[in-house]
């Protein structure tokens, strides 16, 4: 009976504070489903009144969603410019960085190691400082300003390539040994028998790029210097400000992507996460 | 022989693509800016010594960036740890659904930065939520975001957006502890504790070691938040080092910026090796 109240107790500990956690996602949420007026007599904060946080629209309705959408020209733009700053960029990352990390992992070549070090201590450096480089290069190529050269910059970041390299070491020596007494050539090898099974660490590689990108602030707000070619993730908070009534739909349109992508693959985002291990 | 020569060109041709860009946009200008920093001026540039970097130091700008990035990074990362190694011991005494409980965890790492922002600014704008609660109980009211307790707000955040990160290794890590240990010192007579003390924390070295690092690298990221929160011109007492270098990008002050990041870089690995031989000298014993 004791052990029974205790398990209980455990139980509505982590569910209150799982509670906590999860707060600023479910009042975004909530709070999107209000009509813009309700929502702007809650936030509207004027002369020392308080913003009223209310958790359950007094009507549901999708009037901010339809706001968002179609009476919101800029939103649409800005939305698909994070789309084109991120998925491109990130395909042709995990393709590229997963070729050489597979050279890297797994095939014996003078340079290999030097090669690697360069990589892990670029990769270890923070965005303030590999920003320097990476706008010094742009502007000579005279790509700033371009939404190419963040896409660029995103393809070549050392980050994927490592942790794709620590995935495929450790999958066994003997597999690839075997195939070639087989006979089978390089290119069999890494697509008939590395990727089946890379697939879960490539997802996972995949997933934490996206999310990076998605979520970038520093690049565009460096390299991109028109507005309109800036993606959500910069100018969300805009909205907070001129337009607080359809803010909460904005953000969570926003959210969407990220949402299915963590529903669908938070498994490989934990071993992701797990990959940062004996680096 | 041949055969090998042909596998390092296979090598070779297999990176050749991610080296070419990433030499060109990222190895390439860093170790250009290396050099830039010890020189000055546009076009024809002469050699000045460390005097970027001494001027660097006569900065007020810099030096209120790098303070508050200290402030905040010894701030956050104690915190994280002991939040997140409760968490993660909580999590492993065999609860149903952890999986669950553990992608709630995780969720902020996923969910946008520009999204969520909203939500701490309605909690602690001056007329926010958490002010509605300190009026309501009586206490008195605080500029959260424009005062000293702005970084306060921007340690909570950074926690509640990275916790993930150190929950999914500190879970992991005690995953790999041996339950016999545990059995035979209950046997022995250790209390609860005494195996924490003697068992839990000696075999979570190293998982504790990775969560220092990229809390560490993390915490050099809060800039976002910071910037999402306040604009290019936020409190003083959250003006970080990425402020700092935006500024100078704006103004394409070269020396500054070249020396800054050469600086950190400096700074960073320094940190970072310094870290890891730790770790390795503790492995040996």
């Amino acid at each position: 009976m004791k052990k029974k109240l205790r398990v209980t107790t455990k139980y509505i500990i982590i569910s209150l504070i799982s509670l906590v956690v999860l707060m600023p996602f479910i009042v975004m949420i909530t709070n999107s489903f209000m009509q813009t007026q309700e929502i702007i007599a809650n936030y509207s904060t004027q002369s020392g009144e308080y913003q009223k946080l209310s958790l359950i629209p007094t009507q549901v309705t999708l009037n901010q969603y339809y706001n968002v959408f179609f009476r919101q020209s800029d939103y649409i733009r800005q939305f698909w410019n994070s789309v084109i700053l991120t998925f491109p960029s990130v395909i042709i990352q995990i393709i590229i960085s997963f070729m050489a990390a597979y050279a890297l992992a797994k095939i014996k070549f003078p340079g290999r190691n030097i090669i690697f070090i360069i990589i892990l201590i670029i990769m270890l450096l923070p965005i303030q400082v590999t920003l320097v480089p990476n706008f010094m290069v742009l502007n000579l190529l005279n790509l700033t300003n371009k939404q190419i050269g963040i896409i660029l910059i995103n393809i070549f970041s050392p980050l994927a390539i490592c942790l794709l390299r620590q995935y495929l070491m450790y999958i066994p020596d003997e597999t690839i040994e075997a195939a070639k007494i087989d006979g089978a050539g390089q290119l069999h090898i890494i697509f008939r028998i590395i990727l089946p099974q890379a697939k879960g660490g490539i997802a996972a590689v995949a997933i934490l790029s996206f999310i990076d990108s998605w979520n970038m602030v520093e690049q565009p707000l460096i390299l991109l210097n028109d507005t309109m070619k800036q993606p959500l993730s910069v100018l969300m908070t805009s909205y907070n400000y001129s337009n607080i009534g359809v803010a909460f739909a904005a953000g969570v349109v926003f959210m969407i992507p990220a949402l299915i992508i963590f529903l669908l693959g938070q498994e490989y985002i934990v071993e992701g996460i797990k990959l940062y291990r004996s680096k | 022989m041949k055969n090998k020569r042909r596998t390092h060109i296979k090598a070779y041709l297999l990176i050749l693509p991610f080296m070419a860009g990433f030499t060109l946009f990222y190895f390439a200008p860093y170790v250009l800016s290396l050099g830039l920093s010890f020189t000055q001026g546009v076009g024809n540039r002469a050699f000045v010594g460390l005097n970027n970097y001494i001027l660097l130091f006569q900065s007020e700008a810099f030096i209120l960036a790098s303070k508050n990035t200290l402030i905040f990074t010894f701030t956050a990362i104690p915190l994280m740890l002991i939040i997140s190694l409760l968490l993660a011991l909580y999590l492993n005494e065999k609860l149903r659904k952890i999986e669950l409980y553990r992608s709630i965890f995780i969720m902020p790492l996923v969910l946008p930065t520009a999204s969520i922002i909203l939500f701490w600014q309605i909690m602690f704008e001056d007329n926010g939520i958490t002010n509605f609660i300190l009026n309501t109980i009586g206490l008195n009211e605080v500029q959260f975001l424009n005062s000293n307790y702005a970084m306060l707000v921007v340690v909570l955040i950074y926690i509640w957006k990275y916790m993930g990160y150190s929950i999914v290794l500190f879970m992991s890590g005690l995953n790999s502890i041996n339950r016999e240990y545990y059995e035979n010192a209950e046997i022995d007579g250790a209390t609860k504790i005494m195996s924490f003390r003697k068992i839990t924390l000696p075999l979570l070295k190293p998982a504790t070691f990775l969560v220092i690092i990229l809390s560490f690298i993390n915490s050099l990221r809060i800039f976002r938040e910071v910037y999402l929160l306040s604009g290019s011109y936020p409190h003083e007492s959250i003006y970080m080092l990425q402020h700092f270098m935006n500024n100078n990008f704006k103004k394409l002050n070269y020396a500054r910026l070249t020396s800054a990041s050469t600086l950190l870089s400096i700074i960073i690995i320094g940190i970072i090796v310094f870290l890891y031989m730790r770790q390795r000298k503790a492995d040996v014993n």
